[in-house]
This record gives structure tokens, C-alpha cells and sequence, in this order.
């Protein structure tokens, strides 16, 4: 029984590996090619925000949420005639069973798509695939997301792509409605 | 939260000494190389400007080279291994940005879990700029001193202004005495 219990783990840390290595696997295929935009932000570097001190309770919270993301990855291009083959591929590599279509959204001629992962009751990883005519943009960040801080990360960090983020806060508005 | 801008990126660098990387680069290609001290830094600010007070207040030393590509044939290959030299020192990758052509990287080397050094790298399509830099520095601030260094603000024109060693001054005041002279001739005729 204990081999059975040690060997179904073991074959759902692997599954795990394997649809993690998906993503990255994606990432390392074009991060070299210089046609494409790339951002790469350690853990490390989010980590040392972690002693910041804010001035208000906002900025507190934010930093909070900043310290305790592990790491960011971009892929940008743009005026890429195959933006839409490639939104495809992104979409064909985020695992179905592991990630939870977080909301939609269709913007002139670009759709965009947030997807996020969780493990142990929070989020830990947060993909956003944005595809139009002649843009593509696949973003992950990966650790302990908080995602009504995202829009304002998204708003305060001056790196293009982060901006997408802002979108969330339509999401948190959006479901304020509901309420 | 504009207040937060300043801080977000503000990482504390503690450093003894500079990069033989740097060094061999300056001796390897021909260009703009200048080293400043803290008090060197604090000369630049002759208008005492806030912001720039905030950029240099914990910088120790700062080394700043800036090589134009084409001119030493700099290549995209070199920029590759100008990277992995500085990983040979035990610097590692906090940032890499890459987008529309310019790629800006930021490298941190650490001892005992204290930041010892911090190397940024920037290049556009002509120009090389490297900050080697010891003490503690705004991440964000370093960025848009890159920046402002095309843009002629005042960061960048104070850097100008000690590179050329007063001679931007100069040229501002001949252009300004062109023009009264200009002036002159019209109210003449």
C-alpha cells in the first residue's frame, strides 16, 4: 500500500513538473530570438522590496505583494504577422487541468486571456496571453500572487507589458457589479 | 503612490571594489569613461536638485562608460559575453529587459547575504552605457539617468555638461549671443 501511495505522489509530482516545463519550455523557445521583446525579473529582486517602507496603508500592502512574488517573465512581439499563430501555441501550452480561466477580454482586435494556478488555497501562478493582428504578449509571474494588487503593480512598475495588468482591476469592478 | 516610484526599485549596495570586467572593457574599446566619487557626483549638482540629490545621496563611487557600437564594431555577441564576464565575478541577473531594440540588464553581486555590487547595462542601437556602481542606489532613478542622457534633462545635461568639460556651456552661450546678434542686425534694418 505505502509503494502504491509513494508511487501515485511521485507520478503527480512529475505530471506537475511536466506541465510547469510546458510554459518554460515555451518561454525558452523564443527568448533567444532577438525579433522578440523579453522581461526578466528574479525573485530575488522582488524579495529586496520586502524591507520598503510605505507611506500609506495602499502602498504598504503593495509592497507586501511585491516582496512575495518569485519571479516575472515576458515575451513580446510586435508587428508579427503570425501574432495569431502564435497566440495559438501559447494557449495549446497552458495546462487545462492545472490552470483556471480567470477572465477574458476582446479589445479592438487583440484578445486577451489571464489564467491562474493555485496551490494550498492561494494562487501561485498568475499567465496572461494577449494575441491581436500583428501583437503577441505571454506574461507569468510566478509565487504568492495577490490579485487585487496586480492592476496597481501593473500601474506603478514602468515596464512595458506590465500595464496589462491594469485590466484586472475591470475584473474587480466587474464583480463589485455583481455584488 | 507616486511617492512609492522613488523606493519601489531602491536596493541597498554595499561594495569594496569594482569590476575587472568594467576595467577590461574601458582598456578593450575607445570611449567615454569618467569615475565619480561621491563628492564628484555632489559637483554635478550645481542646482541642487532634489531628484538628483535622491539619485546620488548613498552612492559611493559610480563608474560610467558609454561606447558607440558602430564606430568600435560592439556587436550583439559581445554584449552576450560582456554578460557572462560579469556572471564569472560572481554577478548574477536580477533584471533583463530586452524591447525594441535596447536591451537593459541588471546585475547584483552579493557576500553573506549582503549586496556587494550592482552593474547596469543598457544599450540602444548606437550606444554602449555601463554603471558599475558602489553604494546604495535607486534602480529606477539609474534607469532614467540612461534615459535622460539622449533626452538633455538636466541629469543628463549635467553629465553632458562635466563630459565635455564645459564646452555644451559654451556652445549655449555662442548660440545665445548668435541670436542677440541676429536681433541687432534686424533692428538695424
Amino acid at each position: 500500500m505505502k509503494k502504491l501511495i509513494v508511487g501515485v505522489l511521485m507520478m503527480v509530482a512529475v505530471a506537475a513538473q511536466a506541465q510547469n516545463d510546458a510554459i518554460a519550455k515555451f518561454f525558452g523557445k523564443y527568448q533567444n530570438d532577438e525579433t522578440f521583446g523579453e522581461v526578466n525579473i528574479s525573485g530575488k529582486m522582488f524579495s529586496m522590496m520586502a524591507n520598503l517602507d510605505g507611506d500609506t496603508d495602499s502602498e504598504k500592502s503593495m509592497i507586501s505583494a511585491i516582496s512575495k512574488i518569485k519571479g516575472l517573465k515576458i515575451l513580446k512581439k510586435e508587428n508579427a504577422r503570425n501574432a495569431r499563430e502564435l497566440y495559438k501555441e501559447a494557449m495549446s501550452m497552458i495546462p487545462a487541468g492545472e490552470f483556471e480561466e480567470l477572465m477574458t477580454i476582446r479589445d479592438e482586435d487583440k484578445d486577451m486571456k489571464f489564467f491562474t494556478k493555485e496551490a494550498g488555497g492561494k494562487i501561485s501562478e498568475l499567465v496572461m496571453v494577449m494575441g491581436g493582428n500583428e501583437e503577441f504578449l505571454v506574461m507569468t509571474i510566478f509565487g504568492e500572487i495577490d490579485l487585487k494588487e496586480m492592476s496597481k503593480i501593473g500601474k506603478s512598475v514602468n515596464i512595458d507589458g506590465l500595464k496589462n495588468l491594469e485590466k484586472m482591476k475591470d475584473r474587480d469592478k466587474d464583480k463589485n457589479k455583481k455584488k | 503612490m507616486k511617492k512609492l516610484l522613488p523606493i519601489i526599485f531602491l536596493i541597498p549596495v554595499l561594495a569594496i571594489g569594482q569590476t575587472k570586467t568594467t576595467e577590461d572593457l574601458d582598456k578593450k574599446y575607445e570611449g567615454m569613461s569618467l569615475f565619480f566619487y561621491k563628492n564628484t557626483l555632489k559637483m554635478l549638482n550645481q542646482k541642487d536638485s532634489k531628484e538628483f540629490d535622491d539619485l546620488i545621496k548613498d552612492i559611493e563611487k559610480m563608474r560610467f562608460l558609454m561606447i558607440d557600437k558602430s564606430k568600435q564594431n560592439f556587436t550583439l555577441a559581445e554584449y552576450t559575453s560582456l554578460k557572462k564576464k560579469y556572471h564569472g565575478e560572481n554577478y548574477e541577473e536580477m533584471m533583463t529587459t530586452r524591447m525594441d531594440g535596447k536591451n537593459f540588464d541588471v546585475l547584483i553581486r552579493e557576500s553573506g547575504g549582503n549586496v556587494k555590487g550592482t552593474v547596469i547595462l543598457a544599450s540602444d542601437s548606437t550606444n554602449l552605457y555601463v554603471l558599475d556602481i558602489l553604494g546604495k542606489v535607486a534602480l529606477n532613478k539609474a534607469g532614467s539617468l540612461f534615459n535622460s542622457l539622449d533626452q538633455s534633462t538636466d541629469i543628463g545635461q549635467k553629465i553632458k555638461d562635466f563630459a565635455s568639460g564645459g564646452k555644451d556651456k559654451k556652445k549655449l552661450h555662442k548660440e545665445s549671443e548668435d541670436e542677440d546678434d541676429e536681433i541687432k542686425k534686424a533692428k538695424k534694418n
